[in-house]
């Protein structure tokens, strides 16, 4: 005869694997994900799309506004132009330029002061200012004339001067778990996503609990369910009956993922260029795959059970909702942690960070996938992370005990905190 | 009582400032249907809850079926259907009846035959497979029930069992109990009318104010109120006018006509005095007598008058039904 708590969790699994939600955020999760990462990319290239005209006033001596004009029209990102270039002289009347640039037959302009060689700060001002890629082809093509202006000063020919500027190529690569090594940047990708999909799960199988917790009070059918299980075997059972769900949710993105990395060549070569054939895409070691698990259940305990607590403390999902803030904006500071390490996953902020127990979920797997990390720094995180899932699961389950059965009112956290010291 | 289902003993439970049962003894014997009886907010859910071990009573010892305490091994023979009902909206009638088998032990082999079978015969069949949510709400209570008795339970618990259903599924919830009664199972509910009680009651115990005020076998504590009263019910045949002289109200004698029946009253002896001195008189005076009964006082009068006593005739609203 199966014990309550699993014969609770069954429930939740079967019922939940049969819902619409987690059909669709097992097909739409990655799409999405994808959806955006491919809209910024593609936005960010395709920078509005159009020619962008501007005009240069040149108050240099030395003319260089051609020069700079030559460099833009030049300038091109893939197949097209992106800028047309009009020149006028230093004296240009400029409240007319903004009034043309306000009717929409102008983008901006370029004021090269006359110094500019020297130094001196040349202002672009335009409706694209805030375009990455127009403002990286300005810059650019600026800096090469001027550069040039300068070699003629030294006295280089031409030749000398491109051959100065000639590129240096440079890539950065980081070795991988399996030995091998990976593209920098690939790997930040990869740690970033999966990260990204820990806390979305966690976050969404969290408040999965809480809404189950609340929907059996306020359809009345927790009455029955306690007079034939402990509120402990309750709890327990939605914990793990949703953390099987969380587990199967995250298997069937992996399993895409082996699916789409097998196919990884064409796909990249179809979306990235031919040059993103020298991309390597990191593969994920077992023990890394083993971490990754253990940091998301662990997280998923923690943050499961605080949700199960809010949700037994309140009878109607907007009043849960409510009470469930301050937990996510544990979660969200975590997220937004991401970047300190990214940035410098050995740094002591690195290692503290991905010890504290509500952060060390979503931020351990990170580093443990960007850079090698000392297995006792992993084990400190895991039994700090261990010791608060004790504490929160028994806090937890006073606070569910009495908070099932109670009805028609809000619940303070004052008296929680008199719930979980009563028992 | 060595075969009692139900044993409490000096009981007492306490929420906060409010004091929901009060040192509360009862014996609830096997196979009878016992009623838990008193005004809203008198205590009778939280008995029931500390009986289905929802809370825990403060003080007192509460036994079931002879030798255990409230806990899940307990929990297995029960069957309880609590005043909030609710379903799983979101669940098939099949996976719901299920889960709740399966909660009291069942084994998933035995549930499927017993489920169809209960289905058949509330006539919810071809719904076995519907969510719960698009079944009527009279509908929604029959699977209710069903889930009640599904694990077969040596005891029903039945908190307000008649209240919100409509008069067909009172008479199906009806059946079910009288026939689980016949198969030897024990029945103990609660209710604040008399009317269900006195129907179907073989004991009952009242409660007032979170005390009890009185328990026995409903022939008992029906029996013990005849007898505190000399009262009888008087019918005679005679045309109009007057009171017969021999029906008037005279010292040791109270005489109150029968409201909208002009040939019956109610006739209140003092207590010692003969009900034949008054029979002869009638006879004696020629009237011809339709009817001469003892008064025996319906529950509901028994039950007013208990709790009145008690003091609790206005119940507090409530701090719950607790």
């Amino acid at each position: 005869m199966p014990s309550a708590w699993l014969v609770v969790a069954r429930r939740e699994y079967s019922e939940g694997i049969r819902s619409k939600l987690f059909l669709l955020t097992c097909v739409l999760g990655p799409v999405f994900l994808a959806a955006i990462i491919g809209f910024s990319v593609w936005a960010q290239l395709r920078g509005g799309g159009k020619v962008a005209r501007l005009v240069l006033v040149d108050e240099t001596q030395e003319a260089i506004g051609k020069d700079v004009a030559a460099e833009l029209e030049a300038g091109k990102l893939g197949e097209s132009q992106r800028f047309v270039v009009e020149l006028a002289p230093a004296g240009a009347d400029r409240s007319g330029l903004a009034r043309r640039i306000e009717a929409g037959s102008l983008d901006g302009y370029l004021v090269l002061p006359d110094d500019v060689s020297a130094g001196g700060l040349a202002v672009y001002r335009g409706t694209n200012a805030s375009s990455n890629v127009d403002m990286a082809i300005l810059e650019h093509s600026l800096r090469t004339a001027i550069v040039h202006v300068r070699a003629r000063a030294l006295g280089l020919t031409a030749a000398q001067a491109t051959a100065l500027l000639a590129p240096v190529s440079f890539e950065a690569r980081q070795p991988s778990a399996d030995g091998g090594e990976v593209t920098g940047g690939a790997a930040f990708a990869v740690a970033y996503v999966i990260s990204f999909l820990l806390y979305m799960s966690i976050l969404l199988y969290g408040v999965t609990v809480m809404r189950s917790v609340v929907l059996e009070k306020s359809s009345r059918v927790m009455e029955v369910i306690v007079s034939c299980a402990r509120p402990w075997d309750l709890m327990l059972g939605k914990v793990v009956g949703n953390g099987m769900l969380g587990l199967t949710q995250l298997g069937v993105w992996t399993g895409l993922a082996v699916v789409v990395s097998a196919f990884k060549a064409p796909i990249l070569a179809r979306f990235a260029g031919a040059g993103a054939a020298s991309i390597v895409v990191p593969s994920i070691g077992a023990g890394q795959l083993a971490c990754i698990v253990a940091f998301f259940l662990g997280g998923y305990f923690l943050y499961s059970s605080i949700f199960a607590a809010i949700g037994a403390a309140n009878d109607s999902e907007r009043d849960a909702q409510q009470a469930q803030m301050p937990v996510m904006m544990v979660l969200i500071v975590a997220s937004m942690c991401f970047p300190i390490i990214s940035g410098a996953p050995r740094d002591p902020l690195a290692v503290v960070l991905t010890t504290i127990p509500f952060f060390s979920p979503v931020l351990m797997p990170m580093r443990i996938l960007i850079t090698p990390v000392p297995a006792w720094e992993i084990a400190l995180s895991l039994v700090t992370l261990l010791a608060t899932i004790a504490v929160a699961l028994w806090c937890a389950a006073r606070i569910f005990r009495v908070g099932i059965l109670m009805y028609g009112k809000r619940s303070t956290l004052g008296e929680l905190v008199r719930w979980v010291r009563q028992g | 009582m060595p075969d009692a289902v139900v044993e409490l003993r000096g009981v007492t439970k306490r929420f906060a400032a409010h004091l929901a049962v009060k040192d509360l003894s009862l014996s609830v014997p096997r196979g009878v249907i016992y009623g838990l009886l008193g005004p809203n907010g008198a205590g009778k859910t939280t008995s029931i809850r500390m009986i289905n071990d929802i809370v825990k009573p403060d003080e007192g010892t509460i036994t079931l079926f002879g030798s255990l305490a409230p806990g899940r091994a307990a929990q297995r023979r029960i069957g309880y259907l609590p005043e909030e009902r609710g379903l799983y909206p979101k669940m098939t009638v099949r996976r719901v009846l299920t889960f709740l088998a399966e909660l009291r032990g069942l084994d998933r082999t035995e549930v499927a035959p017993r489920v169809m079978r209960w289905l058949e015969r509330l006539e919810l069949g071809k719904w076995l497979d519907a969510k719960v949510e698009t079944l009527s709400k009279g509908m929604q209570q029959k699977v209710q029930f069903i889930a009640t008795v599904l694990h077969e339970p040596d005891l029903l618990i039945l908190d307000e069992p008649f209240s919100g259903l409509d008069p067909l599924n009172a008479d199906v919830l009806r059946a079910i109990v009288l026939e689980q009664k016949a198969a030897g199972r024990t029945i103990l509910f609660s209710t604040h009318l008399m009317e269900h009680a006195e129907q179907l009651c073989d004991a009952l115990c009242i409660l007032a104010r979170s005390e009890r005020v009185l328990e026995g076998s409903l022939a008992d504590v029906k029996a013990t109120a005849r007898d505190a009263r000399n009262a009888y019910r008087v019918e005679i045949a005679r045309e109009g006018g007057a009171p017969p002289a021999a029906l008037a109200t005279r010292p040791g004698m109270v005489v109150t006509r029968m409201p909208g029946d002009a040939h019956a009253f109610d006739v209140e002896l003092a207590v010692g005095r003969a009900a034949g001195d008054l029979l002869r008189s009638l006879v004696d005076a020629g009237e011809e007598i339709v009817r001469f009964e003892r008064h025996v006082p319906t529950l509901h009068e028994i039950f007013v008058d208990r709790v009145r006593r008690h003091g609790a005739g206005g119940a507090r609203d409530g701090t719950g039904d607790a």
